[in-house]
């Protein structure tokens, strides 16, 4: 059990951070650049909310199995097949937790005044520093807000991971699946406190971000 | 040529075109106008914020811009001061950070200090934006505009949120800094014009219709029934 929840805050982790980083960039794309075909890129990147997870799952394992090229390409990348391996399951996470990442930090940069980015301009900040110095600290509040909703999603991930990840201890056995394997089992005992362990942990850190948020933003605003 | 800012530009918006040639001399420049009328598009020209479908501009003597020949340098290579109405001090910057921001490229501590002192906002310095009334942030943002030693100042209704007796004093102070620099200032305001005393353009919607000196203020003024007959919100 230890190990699982372990395995699933690692996963959460990763996926947070690397999905964070990725949703800085696609968001300012978004807020802020202007080019054809907006609307669709949106569209797309929401499609995660609609899809059942199976479906996702299902197109993961098509793509990453080795026939397909995709993934012979990343076999011969990682020298080894992605399927049914931690990295997959980061893959998966990401896409299926993409547009709780994107679309909060999109949100604040957008609610970001237009004037404190004109006025860093006028001051001789070039683009890159005024997005470091200005629209980053002022949208502080989105981006906890993405951190917490990723790290939960990613957290409580089940469909996704079933899909794609087998059900290998200590790399593709997240709580959750374990969760599932012991209801399976009929060893509900176990099950009870694996829930409770997976509850009391992602609530815990829910309220450590939130609270970071309240106190770190409520500074200024 | 010299010192002042040379402008001829042409914008065109779906619903305005806002066009006219300026010369914008050290001192008071003051653009009067309706809302609407395209003041703003003239100072987000000036400074490089917004460009223009056809214009020529110098500054000081250099070339900003020349549409001709494709030149428009960024707001970043201008090196000039911006006030607006609001929303000018960084909510997470301290009034000492907010000036420091734009003094990143320039001089060094003593300067701040001195300033701070000039500006009667040293006691000021450890609060945010939040924490200090409307009058104050706008010294602290005119504080700041001139911390980037700036080759010319401008500001966009910068008194038009504050009250009537708040609003003379710092135009008072303003007018006592004897900034040896163009300051081109915004206002729908024909009172404020009237205090600066500098050189005043109307404008109407996108064009200039009048220039002149305070007495364009004064008539305004005066004839308080040219006011109401021009000012949309009265009628």
């Amino acid at each position: 059990m230890v190990e699982a929840l372990l395995l699933s805050m690692k996963l959460s982790l990763v996926t947070t951070a690397i999905l964070i980083i990725f949703s800085l960039g696609i968001s300012y794309l978004l807020a802020y650049g202007k080019f054809r075909g907006k609307e669709f890129v949106e569209a797309l990147l929401l499609l995660p909310l609609l899809l059942p997870p199976t479906v996702l799952g299902f197109y993961l394992v098509y793509m990453l199995s080795p026939a397909s090229p995709v993934g012979s390409l990343l076999e011969t990348v990682f020298g080894r097949p992605l399927l049914f391996s931690f990295e997959a399951l980061v893959l998966g996470s990401l896409i299926y937790s993409l547009p709780f990442g994107v679309f909060p930090i999109k949100e604040a940069f957008q609610s970001v005044d237009r004037r404190y980015i004109e006025t860093a301009y006028v001051f001789g900040y070039s683009g890159l520093e005024t997005f470091l110095k200005v629209i980053l600290p002022l949208s502080s509040r989105g981006i906890l807000t993405a951190t917490a909703l990723v790290f939960a999603h990613t957290m409580g991930e089940f469909g996704v991971v079933l899909m794609i990840g087998g059900n290998i201890p200590g790399e593709t056995r997240t709580l959750s699946i374990y969760i599932y394997d012991e209801v399976q089992a009929l060893r509900y005992g176990e099950a009870h406190r694996a829930s409770i362990l997976l509850l009391s942990v992602s609530l815990i850190t829910l309220l450590l971000i939130l609270s970071f948020r309240r106190r770190w933003v409520t500074g200024y605003i | 040529m010299g010192d002042g800012i040379h402008l001829t530009f042409r914008k065109v918006f779906p619903s305005i075109t806002v066009e006219g040639e300026f010369v914008f001399e050290v001192g008071f420049n003051l653009i009067l106008g309706p809302s609407g009328s395209g003041k703003t598009t003239v100072l987000r020209v000036i400074s490089g914020l917004e460009r223009p479908d056809e214009g020529y501009m110098t500054c000081c003597g250099e070339l900003y811009m020349d549409t001709s020949k494709g030149v428009f340098l960024p707001p970043q290579r201008r090196r000039i001061g911006i006030v607006f109405q609001d929303h000018n001090l960084l909510p997470h910057l301290t009034v000492r950070e907010n000036i420091e921001f734009a003094l990143r490229k320039s001089q060094g501590d003593v300067y701040v200090e001195d300033l701070m002192e000039r500006f009667g906002i040293k006691d000021l310095q450890d609060r945010y934006p939040h924490q200090i009334s409307g009058g104050e942030r706008q010294r602290v943002a005119i504080a700041r505009a001139l911390a980037y030693r700036p080759k010319a100042l401008l500001m966009d209704e910068p008194f038009s949120s504050l009250d009537f007796e708040i609003k003379v004093r710092i135009i008072d102070f303003l007018k006592n800094l004897d900034l040896d620099i163009p300051v081109v200032l915004v206002t729908h305001d024909p009172l404020e014009a009237y205090l600066l005393a500098g050189r005043v353009f109307v404008l109407r919607n996108g064009h200039k219709v009048r220039e002149g000196g305070r007495e364009i203020a004064e008539e305004f003024l005066i004839n308080l029934d040219l006011i109401r007959d021009r000012s949309p919100e009265v009628s």
